[in-house]
Parts: structure tokens; sequence; C-alpha cells
């Protein structure tokens, strides 16, 4: 348990998403980025991100740098360099591609400078031997709205909130100065600086729209239907299916312990192959990097996805998997007092 | 050492009184030697100002930070004790305050602060007239401060200092202090 943490909420706001549908299009990331943190000094930023797997991640090494141990204690942790960790963002040559007069070909859109690191700087390069068991898979990543934020409990100032209504982690910025505690603490590195206002800013989990029964638009934009939204004490919505009843959502680093509220369905895959071209019955992608990720109860719950895929090919009913699919995206956001998500048509 | 100049031997700010769970722990350990030493202050007050002048040793000065949300730059604060018992070292307590004025090496412009206790520190603009002069040269920073109108110094004659060292990303609670108040009017 956290010291610090104030304002439990009564409800907790959840997202789940599932890691075998995730195309690694950004469809989410440019929807976010879109809409929220378009300004110069968080213009680095992206309170949605998605990282390829294995690899060093968004910002680099933050599994490494965060404020709390193996053991969910609290250790020093870092503030992500800008261009080293991060990557700045870049800026192309627009204007000469436009104006250019010479030959077609000539002059080509390129960032200026060289840059030697930014997002998804090692996309799709993964771990393991071509063609036995190479692999790699996508993990989108938003702020957690953990249950014991870290970042609340590292600022000094009373900065940080973890609303009653819905759990959601909100910065005030007209109480932060800019000490970043919070952004060394997170072991998510999920807060962000903004630079040029000089306050910590993160995902708000697109708290307007939840307050409208509207889900977040990473989650509305996502085309591959992988995200779902609701409430964790909705026995009747998506999440609590997902993550109580089923059983196949699991936190990210629960060693942490700041019971994180955003959940992932762990990705299967082929089996490896020995040096003989033959299936070897182990999964490409090793039960211990995804129990690494989303600890211990990975097996049961792949082993859960994996029975009720069968069950489903046989032509049986199975309701696990009939959310999983998200034939209609409207069941996949449950935000409403109870009922349907508010429908989105026009307002993305 | 000319007349009126105050040697003063500093303390780092002890973490384990910093709100919050992370701080104490993240930085236990730290309050043993301060990473800014000593301070040299001189006060002189002129009708209805002070002029304070502050030197201290800093090998690495950070004067900007640019875009790099890993920089901090290099700060000091002087304050005064609203109240005969306000303490220094939490920077007051509720219903017993300090005042001052916080200088950034990256900023144009001196900002006040009040405070009834750690983590309660207010910023707002200096009043029009408050000028500071800054410069970095041979391992030190030089701070001038040309403050008319600062009621709770005048009536206390007491300040405070505490001066954060922007290369060791010291802010907030992690900073070296005075040992207490001191007199200098």
């Amino acid at each position: 348990m956290t010291e610090g943490t104030r304002g439990q909420a009564a409800r907790q706001v959840a997202m789940v998403m599932d890691l075998n549908k995730c195309l690694g299009c950004q469809t989410c990331t440019v929807a976010c980025k879109k809409l929220w943190n378009r300004e110069n000094g968080s213009d680095y930023s992206y309170w949605n991100n998605v990282e390829t797997l294995p690899g060093e991640g968004y910002p680099r090494r933050w599994q490494e740098t965060g404020g709390r141990d193996a053991d969910g204690d609290v250790k020093r942790g870092e503030v992500p360099r800008l261009d080293q960790d991060y990557g700045r963002a870049w800026k192309f040559n627009h204007a000469d591609v436009v104006h250019s007069n010479s030959h077609q070909g000539d002059t080509w859109l390129k960032p200026e400078g060289q840059p030697g690191w930014g997002p998804n700087w090692d996309e799709d390069r993964g771990a393991g031997r071509y063609p036995r068991d190479n692999h790699y898979f996508y993990l989108p990543r938003i702020c957690n709205h953990c249950t014991h934020p870290a970042c609340l409990d590292a600022c000094p100032r009373k900065a940080i909130e973890k609303r009653e209504q819905d759990g959601i982690v909100l910065v005030d910025q007209d109480r932060c100065h800019g000490y970043r505690f919070c952004v060394e603490a997170c072991p998510y590195k999920k807060v962000y600086f903004d630079t040029e206002r000089q306050v910590a800013n993160k995902c708000i989990f697109c708290m307007p729209r939840v307050e409208e029964g509207v889900a977040p638009a990473c989650a509305r934009q996502c085309p591959g239907r992988l995200r779902f939204v609701g409430f964790l004490d909705d026995e009747e919505g998506p999440i609590h299916k997902l993550v109580e009843k089923w059983k196949v959502a699991l936190p990210l680093h629960p060693e942490y312990g700041l019971e994180p509220n955003v959940f992932y369905v762990p990705p299967m895959s082929p089996p490896a192959l020995d040096q003989k071209g033959r299936p070897t019955g182990e999964p490409r992608i090793p039960t211990a990097t995804l129990e690494g990720l989303f600890g211990p109860k990975v097996k049961d719950a792949l082993a859960t996805v994996a029975a009720e895929r069968v069950k489903r090919k046989r032509g049986e009913p199975s309701e696990l998997m009939d959310i999983l699919i998200a034939y209609d995206w409207n069941e996949s956001f449950e935000l409403g007092a109870g009922g349907a998500a508010t429908p989105l048509d026009g307002r993305g | 050492m000319p007349n009126g100049i105050r040697a003063l031997d500093l303390v780092a700010a002890p973490v384990g009184m910093q709100p919050g769970g992370y701080v104490p722990k993240a930085y236990a350990g730290r309050d043993g030697s301060p990473l800014t030493p000593s301070l040299e202050l001189e006060a002189a007050r002129p009708p209805g100002r002070w002029r304070l002048r502050l030197r201290w040793p800093c090998p690495d000065p950070v004067r900007k930070v640019a875009d790099d949300p890993s920089l901090f730059c290099d700060a000091a604060a002087l304050f005064a004790p609203q109240h005969e018992d306000s303490p220094w070292v939490t920077m007051g307590a509720p219903g017993l305050g300090v005042d001052g004025v916080l200088w950034r090496a990256d900023g144009e412009t001196l900002r006040t602060i009040t405070a009834e206790g750690l983590g309660s520190m207010k910023r707002d603009e200096a009043p029009e007239g408050w000028r500071f002069k800054a410069q970095h040269d041979q391992g030190f920073w030089q701070l001038e401060l040309d403050l008319p109108g600062w009621s709770t110094l005048d009536g206390s004659g007491r300040l405070a200092a505490a001066i954060w060292r922007g290369s060791a990303r010291e802010r907030g609670g992690l900073k070296s202090v005075t040992q207490g108040f001191v007199e200098v009017g």
C-alpha cells in the first residue's frame, strides 16, 4: 500500500485492451494527440502511445526508471530526458519540398537534423530468431489511473487528485509548481512535463467525454475494436466481465502495488519451431516475458482465452468470445448510468 | 570580509518532513552535507527599501532548461516571518506564515512567495520596482536584489534563505537552507 494516497474513489472507470487485436496503427495515439496535446511544451509527450515489445518502450527504459521496485517499495526514479529518452518531436522540411524548383525526387521529405531516438524507434523489431521464434506484439499505454497513484503520493503540493466519482487521476495545474516528483515516481512514466507552461500534465481519461457517457477518444477511434471502457463495479459491463468474471484482463506490472485500472488481455502467439521447423508447442512470445509484464496470472488468462476459442470454433456459445470479438462497438463502452454509452456518431 | 557581510553555513533541508510518501523515502539519507554549503548575505536598508546581496558557490550553473523536462535551473529564495513564531524550516505554519522573494536563473522577473507550511507555497508576480541583477562568475552566483516596500522584512528584520542547485536536480524540498532566521536589520 502506498502511503499518502488520498481521495479513494467511490467508483472506478477502467479500460481493457485486448493485445490479440492491436494492429499498431497508432490511430489511438493520433486521436489523443490531436484532441489534447498539440501545444508547444508538450509536443514530445504522448498521453497515449503504442510501443513494440520486446523493445525499449516510450520513454526509453520506462520499466527500469520508475519510482517503485519489484516489491512495490519506493525507489528513486528518474525524470526522462528529452532527446535520449522521449525523443524530440521531429521538424520536417515541408517548405523545401513544397516550394522546391528542383527536379522531382531531388528534394524529399525528411526530418531536419539527425534524430537518434524517438517513439517507436524500434518499432516491429521485436526479438527471437527468424524463422524459429521471432516475435513481437504491440502494447498501447495510457495513464493507468491507479487506485494508489504513485504520482499523487509523490506530489508535495497535493496538486494531483483522484476523483471520487470515477477514479480518474488529474493534475491541478494551478497548484502544480513543476517539481516533477510525479514524473519521477510514476513507474509507468505516464506523467509528462509541459516545458512551456512549467507544469505536469497527463492523460485525463477524456474526462469531459466520460462525464457525458462518451468513451475516451483513444478507445472510440480504435479500428481494431480492442478497447473496452466502463466501470469496474458494473457487473453487466464489459470491464467487470473481462477483469472479474472471466479474469482474462490483467494489470500491467501488478508488482508495483499501485493497482492500475487499465487491464490487458495478454497476447497469444503461434508456436515456436524447432531446428527442423516443427512446432515445439511453446508459444513464440515466451510466457516469462508476459509474466514479467502482467504477473503470474498470465497462464490462467491465456488458458481461458484458448479454451473459449476452441468452444467457439466448435460452434458453442461463448460470452467471452462475443465480448472480445466486439461485433457491435457500442457494447464495448458502458459508461451510462447502468446503460449503454451515449451514441457518439459525429463526435469522434 | 567587509563589514555587514554575513557568512552563513547552510544545511540540507530535512527530506523526512517533506509532504507525500515519495520524497522522504526516495531521498532518504540525503540530509547529510548540503550541496550548497555556504552563503554570503549582505543587507542594507536605505529609506523605504531593502538592498540584499547573496553570493554562493555553484560550480556548474544551470541558467536555462530550454525544452528538456529533465533539467532544473538554479534558484534562490529569501523569506521573512510574518509572526514572531513563524517556523523557518517548514516555511511557516498555518496562521504563522512567511513571505519573500523567489529568483530563478531562467527568469526575467522576480516572483513573490507566501507560505504557511511545506507544500503550501504560493507564487505571484513581484511588486513593480522589485529588481534583481544576477551573474555567475568563477564558480559563484551573485544575486543583487533591490526590494522597495517589503513590509514583512521591515517588521521582522529577519530573513531565511534557500538555494536550489539545478545541476543536482534540486527543487521543492530538495534544497540547502540557512540554519534559521538571520537578523539583518
